[in-house]
């Protein structure tokens, strides 16, 4: 009988392109195709009648071959996968690698009774795992690689959050692709709203911008200190950094934005310290000058007054010379008291009390057809305070506020009050001044008169700033430089033609320097044997001083430095009663000579006399050290007081 | 005549005979213990498979089904099915590849791969099924397909179905599967026979 699938009927698989192989029996070979031959390099005559397990060990290994056989004898198809399997068969492709297989075993059954057949088929799928390696390989680099990316972004996203700086991203055109979290809190945009918006919609002078973020091809940087606004259209200076980046066949701009408005706050405060400071120094010079000389000037008219006889003619000259003297002088206290040098002597003020007390005076300031209101707080409104600067502060307000109203008619109305300013009002409306937070009394002085330009108000508190003819400048730069003894504040409102209100805030517990006032003197009893020995550089005051202590019966000498006080102090030990030391003098200073001359007598009695405050010369000295202390000018009667009192005491 | 329950255990008992070949074949591939449970028979309609499946077993076939299933013809004729959740069959193809091919698209490879397993266990089952009953069957090649487990239904034919359902489950891996035994209900009937001619030729 004629078997289907014996031998001779097989070599069609000859013609297939996978290998084939028949089993019979127990896995003997029946066949082996020309495929297998080329593969394996055995060939068919070679292996045919010969065990499957014995020419394929491996396959002899039961998880091998009790498949075959369970496929052979019970028909039951079975699959080798090259996952699992790759060389059912052991064999390399020319290159040398393994050549992979995948495996499929049927039993190939008679039709009529006869041998039951196992046919092999292997196919080689070499590159198709390899192409599935390769890709495989490739997807798990790019799956790494993106991994990577992500965590570089998040490691990205997280540093610029954490930055304290705006970070914006976008394209040459300004439009902006990415913020960080600090530009929402910068500039009050949500992180969303940024890709609507354009870096030209962050700043308020974009033509600064435009070279930079529009030109098409320039790669490069640019810093800058712009001013950008907020969401809400809040102007804030900025320190602002871009970089145009190449970026694939494109660029991108990075912007870092720094929020300065501290920095230049501080700046500012820090400037105008400086220019007070500065401004205080050249006042106080000024001042020393003058005085000096108002002191020779005056000391030479009590001279003149004291030898004329009672009834002269002349003497109602001298008076009024005088009198404007003394008006100079007060300009000249004024310039003292901008360079900081005169003392506060601080007591509790109520203000509305305060106010009623020189109700009178106030009227007097304004012009007669003016209105003067006054809404006083119901409680008291008790600030420690200078009384007499406070004063001066109140009388300088009404005289500008005077001077704003139009011919003929205005109203100016005073209101006190108490109020607390947070750390939040004083960062927005004190920004430039260095308040501390707590309970304030205020002083409030409203106007309807011209108002202030808006150019002008920042420049008002200049020294010397004035836009009156005749005006002296030196009023609100007067008045800031004794509200800030007082570590207090103000406020300033105006519009042309709507009148100003200016406010002042003065703190319940200043910190201001305590001066006791000083205990008054006696009067001397009578004239001290010794001598008065005069010291300064100024010619015409060291001698009209000489002269009005000779009127008053004194012994004097004179010296033009320290150096010639004490040659001469040392030339006559125990003979000069007291010095009256200038403080600054060539050669040899007031400080320098007083010292030399404590070391000769430490005994040695020294009034010292100068033209800048008591405060600005006596801080270098110890309690107790000097005698006393005689601001120039000087008139007869106070030199009179002074020398008496210090010769007097034992 | 056998009764349903007689014919219901009977079957079970073959079905455990041959799952029990399988289980060894496939632990001496994953080197780990391979747990089967007792078949259960039971004849349902067609649409109910899913259904039973998750509610007899709770293997959770919810989304992405992997299914190898390999037919039969003869006096008894029928498939026999193998279906995997699909995180259990990549874990499967993980564990016996050492993680070669554990990334998450099933590739040519790894269908290959569940193939061969599935055809591990279907032949341990149906060769020694076949052995036992001595009746000439003739066996399909396995085939591989992916579906949604609410497509099962359509997979299986459209005809009610005798299930025997072994959980299958390796330990150490939280891998679990069925293995599913469809028989035609005129096949039921010859199985019957064969069956009932067995146990009389036993007692």
């Amino acid at each position: 009988m004629n078997d289907p699938f014996g031998p001779s009927n097989l070599h069609i698989l000859d013609f297939v392109p996978s290998g084939c192989c028949v089993l019979v029996d127990d896995g003997v070979i029946d066949f082996w195709s020309r495929t297998l031959e080329h593969w394996t390099g055995l060939r068919s005559p070679e292996i045919v009648g010969k065990s499957l397990f014995q020419v394929f060990p491996g396959l002899a290994e039961p998880r091998y071959r009790d498949r075959i056989l369970a496929a052979l004898r019970q028909g039951v198809p079975t699959l080798f996968s090259s996952a699992l399997n790759p060389s059912f068969f052991p064999c390399t492709k020319p290159s040398g690698r393994p050549r992979i297989q995948e495996t499929t075993l049927v039993r190939l059954d008679p039709s009529v009774q006869g041998q039951h057949r196992l046919l092999i088929v292997v196919n080689d799928v070499t590159e198709q795992v390899e192409r599935g390696e390769k890709y495989r390989s490739a997807r798990s680099q790019a799956l790494k690689e993106a991994q990577e990316r992500r965590e570089s972004e998040e490691r990205r996203r997280i540093i610029a959050d954490l930055s304290m700086a705006s970070i914006l991203i976008g394209d040459p055109g300004g439009h902006i692709r990415e913020a960080n979290s600090a530009s929402c809190r910068m500039f009050g945009w949500e992180a969303a709203e940024f890709e609507n918006l354009s870096l030209f919609d962050l700043v308020q002078e974009p033509v600064r911008l435009n070279p930079l973020i529009l030109g098409e091809s320039d790669l490069g940087e640019e810093d800058l200190e712009i001013l950008c606004q907020r969401k809400d259209g809040t102007p804030f200076p900025a320190h602002v950094y871009i970089r145009r980046l190449a970026l694939g066949e494109g660029s991108q701009f990075v912007a870092y934005v720094w929020d300065i408005s501290e920095r230049k706050r501080s700046e500012e405060i820090l400037r105008q310290s400086q220019k007070q400071e500065s401004l205080g120094i050249l006042a106080g010079g000024i001042a020393h000058d003058f005085n000096n000389h108002f002191g020779g000037v005056i000391g030479n008219l009590d001279l003149i007054e004291s030898k004329l006889p009672p009834d002269s003619p002349i003497a109602s000259y001298l008076d009024k010379v005088r009198r404007e003297i003394l008006r100079a002088t007060e300009l000249s206290r004024k310039m003292l008291a901008l360079s900081g040098g005169n003392p506060l002597v601080v007591a509790e003020v109520e203000l509305n009390a305060f106010l009623r007390k020189i109700r009178g005076d106030l009227k007097g300031i304004l012009p007669a057809w003016a209105e003067l209101r006054f809404d006083f707080a119901s409680g008291p409104v008790v600030v420690e305070a200078d009384e007499s600067q406070i004063q001066q502060v109140i009388f300088g307000l009404l005289t500008n506020a005077g001077e704003s109203l139009s011919q003929g008619k205005g109203l100016v109305e005073i209101t006190t009050g108490n109020t607390v300013l947070d750390g939040d009002t004083l960062a927005s409306s004190f920004p430039l001044q260095p308040l501390e937070p707590g309970t304030y009394g205020f002083l409030r002085v409203r106007d309807t008169g011209c108002g202030i330009p808006s150019d002008h108000l920042q420049k008002v508190f200049d020294p010397f700033f004035s836009t009156k003819f005749s005006g002296r400048g030196l009023s609100l730069a007067f008045i800031r430089s004794i509200l800030q003894a007082h570590a207090g504040g103000w406020s300033l409102e105006s519009s042309l033609g709507h009148g100003t209100v200016f406010t002042v805030y003065l703190p319940i517990r200043p910190e201001a320097q305590r001066v006791s006032a000083p205990p008054p003197q006696a009067l001397p009893s009578s004239v001290a044997d010794g001598i008065i020995l005069v010291v300064d550089d100024e010619l015409v005051l060291r001698e009209s001083t000489a002269e009005l202590l000779h009127e008053l019966g004194y012994r004097v000498e004179t010296a033009g430095n320290g150096l010639e006080a004490l040659n001469y102090y040392q030339a006559h030990p125990g003979q000069v009663a007291l010095v009256l030391m200038d403080m600054t003098m060539p050669v040899m200073g007031g400080k320098e000579a007083f010292l030399a001359i404590r070391d000769l007598d430490p005994q040695a009695k020294v009034v010292l006399t100068s033209g800048y405050s008591e405060q600005d010369v006596t801080q270098s000295f110890r309690n107790g050290e000097l005698v006393a202390f005689l601001p120039k000018p000087y008139r007869m009667m106070d030199l009179a007081k002074v020398v008496g009192g210090a010769v007097g005491l034992p | 005549m056998i009764t349903r329950e007689e014919f219901n255990d009977a079957l079970a008992e073959l079905v455990n005979v041959g799952v029990g070949r399988a289980a060894s074949s496939l632990s001496a591939m994953v080197n780990e213990r391979i747990e089967l449970s007792v078949p259960r028979v039971v004849t349902i309609p067609h649409a109910d498979i899913t259904r039973h499946l998750n509610l007899e077993h709770e293997i959770g076939l919810k989304d992405e089904v992997v299914v190898v299933q390999q037919a039969f013809t003869g006096r008894v004729g029928g498939a026999a099915s193998i279906l995997f959740p699909v995180e259990s069959a990549r874990k499967l193809v993980g564990l016996l590849t050492g993680g070669l091919l554990s990334n998450e698209e099933l590739d040519l490879e790894r269908e290959a791969a569940l193939t061969e397993v599935g055809n591990i266990l279907i032949n341990g089952v149906m060769g020694t099924i076949g052995n036992i009953i001595g009746v000439e069957v003739r066996y399909h090649l396995p085939e591989y397909l992916e579906c949604h487990a609410d497509e099962l239904p359509q997979v299986f034919q459209e005809r009610d179905l005798m299930l025997a359902v072994v959980l299958i489950a390796i330990s150490g891996q939280e891998i679990k599967g069925h293995l599913v035994l469809l028989f035609d209900i005129p096949s039921m009937d010859n199985l019957g026979a064969i069956i009932e001619e067995m146990t009389r030729g036993s007692r």
